[in-house]
């Protein structure tokens, strides 16, 4: 049920202008406004379109029909003139009647069709139908008797001959009376010409008086728009006025009302705010939700405030208290600096010890780097050397294979030598042979021949010696040529190991240069550690120094403490003003 | 007498030293086609056509193939030629000296030698010309 009323309530609701008023941002109220006096001078704009249209339909009317019909009556007039100048011309004429009188019908009949015309633009009133009428009468009248008399005029002259020529003297009577006629005739042309040509200034003015009737009615007109627009112009004004005025009055309301909360809490007293009395959704009641939470955040910093004044009160004594108890602790402070002090002067005496051992160990590391150094040039000597040995043996060896190569040759020539000697023997045989046939007498021969023979087979036996010694030297050299190459491979692994016992020695003196270097690290720290030891026993003299100031210190703190609780309780009394409202 | 001495295989054998030409080495033979196996083949010395005779084929005896030197005979102008393994020294003996070739052992051979010589340690076997170039002659026919 209550849903349901509720339901009503907001339909209703909707239905309400204020409403909607009430929930409206303030940017949007300002473009209602806005759009108000746009709607206003819109209105008023469109009303004077309107009036001017009137009007101009109007006078448009004075344009399409009476000027036209002012020119038409010139017109009329001036054909008049001519008619007349025409009607002349026929009677001062003698002999071209006709032709004047066609001159005078056709000017006629120009007349009565600008009078046609007139009947055109005027049909509808009916007075100046009758008075056309009249006019076209007055015409036909005027035409017959300007035909009668020329007529008359032909008769006279006629009559005139008879007079003249013929002298018929009793034509004369007749002749006058014509004449008299004529006269007659005369007068009422001129008469009917009067009459047609009143009528025409009849209709002129009866035109004017028309025309003068017509612009009196546009002024009277003219005069009354006027009137109705300033009527429309204020009213819309108004309407415009009142419907800003309460958009702006419904901007500025909530804003009276924060400025009177900002009062409140410029005055010291901490204000709750009724939201409800502010449209929720505009910039202005979130300006009002923002402010309560200020004045909700000051209000819990006041309360804390408050509490933690009294904390520091609290505080300030126990600090009293302490600094009594710091200047009690400084005192057995520096008994202790005492002590560290000459503490800190056997550190220092020790370290000066360490310093002179390292200086010893320097000196010795620095030895022990010139002697690894010294031994490394050495086995680069003897690498070098050992290189040496394996080339002069490489030589060697290329010596006896030359060597084996030329007791080859020895032998081949041996060979040689025991061929010689084989062959000697045969020619010693053959000289026998020949001693033998010469019989006594080759005796002597036969004895060089034996010689011969002897000397060749000793040659052939010191040959064969030659070949086994020879052989002999060639088991030697074979065997001293493996002994070299042997040799050659233990000088390549005497090269191998004096190139491992070069590095061992390389290693050893770049580590003992690496430890000589770090003992040169190590003097220089011990160099800063006893210039620091000095500086530790500075400051613990400073401290000590120090610690006799923080003495001082902590009195004048427990004076500063003191004044401290003073300041306090000022802070306890300026937080009292602020008080909270109750809601 | 005096007896030109040489080694055939292990055999020494002298002949008389009248008989000798000289001797040479064996540089270049030409070989006789269907000849017996004891001629080698046939030396041009100066300007004679000589027969070349293996005497270890002939005799049957034991050949180290080591042929190094030709002696050139000459028997009643029948010039020819042997091959040798090795020449010795020639030597001087008496007629008397020449024992008899030892009746027990290799009739074949022994035939063709006239006796055996103890000179020096050295035996020598002393060769009957005569009786070689019959023995050829015969088998030839």
């Amino acid at each position: 049920m209550t849903k349901k009323k509720s339901g009503i309530m907001n339909a209703l609701q909707y239905l309400n202008p204020f409403y909607h008023l009430k929930i409206m941002k303030v940017r949007n109220k300002i473009i209602l406004s806005f759009t108000f006096i746009i709607i206003c001078i819109l209105i008023v704009s469109l009303f004077n379109i309107l009036m001017a249209n009137i009007v101009r339909k109007n006078t448009s009317s004075i344009f399409f029909v009476e000027l036209p019909v002012s020119k038409l009556a010139s017109d009329c007039s001036k054909q008049l003139f001519k008619i007349r100048i025409a009607m002349m011309e026929i009677l001062s004429s003698k002999n071209e009647f006709d032709k004047a009188f066609a001159q005078f019908n056709a000017e006629n009949d120009r007349l009565m069709r600008n009078v046609e015309e007139f009947n055109v633009l005027l049909g509808k009133e009916d007075v100046k139908t009758l008075q056309i009428q009249n006019i076209k009468m007055y015409n036909d009248q005027f035409r017959a008797t300007v035909l009668k008399l020329l007529f008359a005029f032909k008769d006279r002259i006629e009559l005139e001959d008879q007079l003249n020529n013929e002298k018929k003297e009793d034509v004369r009577p007749i002749y006058l009376a014509k004449l008299q006629n004529i006269e007659i005739l005369k007068t009422e042309a001129n008469n009917k010409y009067d009459l047609m040509s009143r009528a025409l200034d009849k209709i002129e003015i009866d035109y004017q008086d028309h025309v003068k009737k017509k612009i009196n009615g546009i002024e009277l007109l003219q005069n009354k728009f006027s009137s109705i627009s300033i009527v429309v112009t204020l009213i819309s004004i108004l309407i415009g006025l009142v419907m800003s005025v309460i958009i702006f009055s419904s901007i500025i309301n909530p804003l009276q009302k924060i400025s009177l909360y900002v009062k409140k809490l410029s005055g010291g007293l901490i204000p709750i705010i009724d939201i409800s009395e502010f449209n929720a959704k505009d910039e202005i009641g979130t300006l009002a939700m923002d402010f309560q939470n200020m004045c909700d955040g000051i209000k819990f910093i006041v309360t804390d405030i408050k509490e933690s004044s009294k904390h520091i009160n609290i505080a300030v004594k126990n600090s009293i208290a302490n600094s009594e108890q710091i200047s009690t602790g400084t005192c057995n402070q520096s008994k202790y600096l005492e002590e560290t002090s000459y503490m800190v002067m056997e550190l220092s005496k020790s370290i000066d010890n360490i310093s002179k051992f390292i200086n010893s160990s320097y000196e010795l590391s620095k030895n022990t780097l010139d002697s690894a150094q010294r031994g490394n040039e050495s086995v680069t000597g003897t690498i070098q050397e050992i290189y040496d040995i394996k080339t002069i043996s490489q030589l060697s060896v290329a010596g006896l294979e030359r060597l084996a190569e030329g007791s080859k040759k020895i032998n081949n020539i041996t060979e040689i030598i025991s061929t010689i000697a084989d062959q000697t023997n045969m020619l010693a045989l053959n000289a026998a042979i020949e001693a033998a046939r010469a019989g006594d007498q080759g005796k002597g021969f036969a004895v060089v021949s034996d010689q011969v023979a002897k000397l060749a087979d000793r040659s052939a036996r010191s040959a064969k010696e030659i070949e086994e010694l020879i052989e002999n030297i060639q088991k030697e050299i074979d065997s001293i040529m493996k002994i070299g190459e042997k040799s050659v491979l233990k000088v390549e692994e005497g090269v191998r190991s004096a190139e491992v016992s070069g590095n061992a020695l390389k290693l050893i003196s770049t580590n003992v240069d690496k430890v000589y270097k770090n003992i040169e690290d190590i003097n220089i720290v011990s160099e800063q550690q006893v210039t620091l030891s000095k500086k530790i026993n500075e400051a613990v003299q400073n401290i000590a120094a120090t610690s006799e100031e923080t003495a001082a210190g902590s009195e004048s703190s427990y004076t500063q403490a003191q004044s401290l609780g003073v300041i306090a309780d000022k802070l306890q009394d300026i937080v009292k003003q602020f008080e909270i409202e109750n809601a | 007498m005096q007896l030109f001495c040489f080694f055939i295989g292990q055999q020494e054998i002298g002949i008389p030293i009248d008989y000798v030409i000289e001797t040479s080495c064996l540089e270049s033979f030409t070989l006789l086609p269907n000849a017996p196996k004891y001629i080698l083949g046939l030396v041009n010395l100066r300007g004679d056509i000589v027969p070349i005779i293996n005497l270890s084929k002939f005799f049957k005896l034991t050949w180290d193939n080591s042929i190094s030197k030709i002696l050139f005979i000459n028997k009643d102008s029948i010039l020819f030629g042997i091959i040798i393994s090795k020449l010795s020294k020639p030597v001087v003996v008496d007629k008397d000296d020449i024992n008899e070739y030892p009746r027990n052992i290799n009739q074949s051979i022994r035939e063709y030698f006239s006796g055996i010589v103890h000179v020096h340690g050295r035996n020598i076997q002393v060769l009957d010309l005569g009786k070689l170039i019959n023995s050829i002659k015969n088998r030839d026919s």
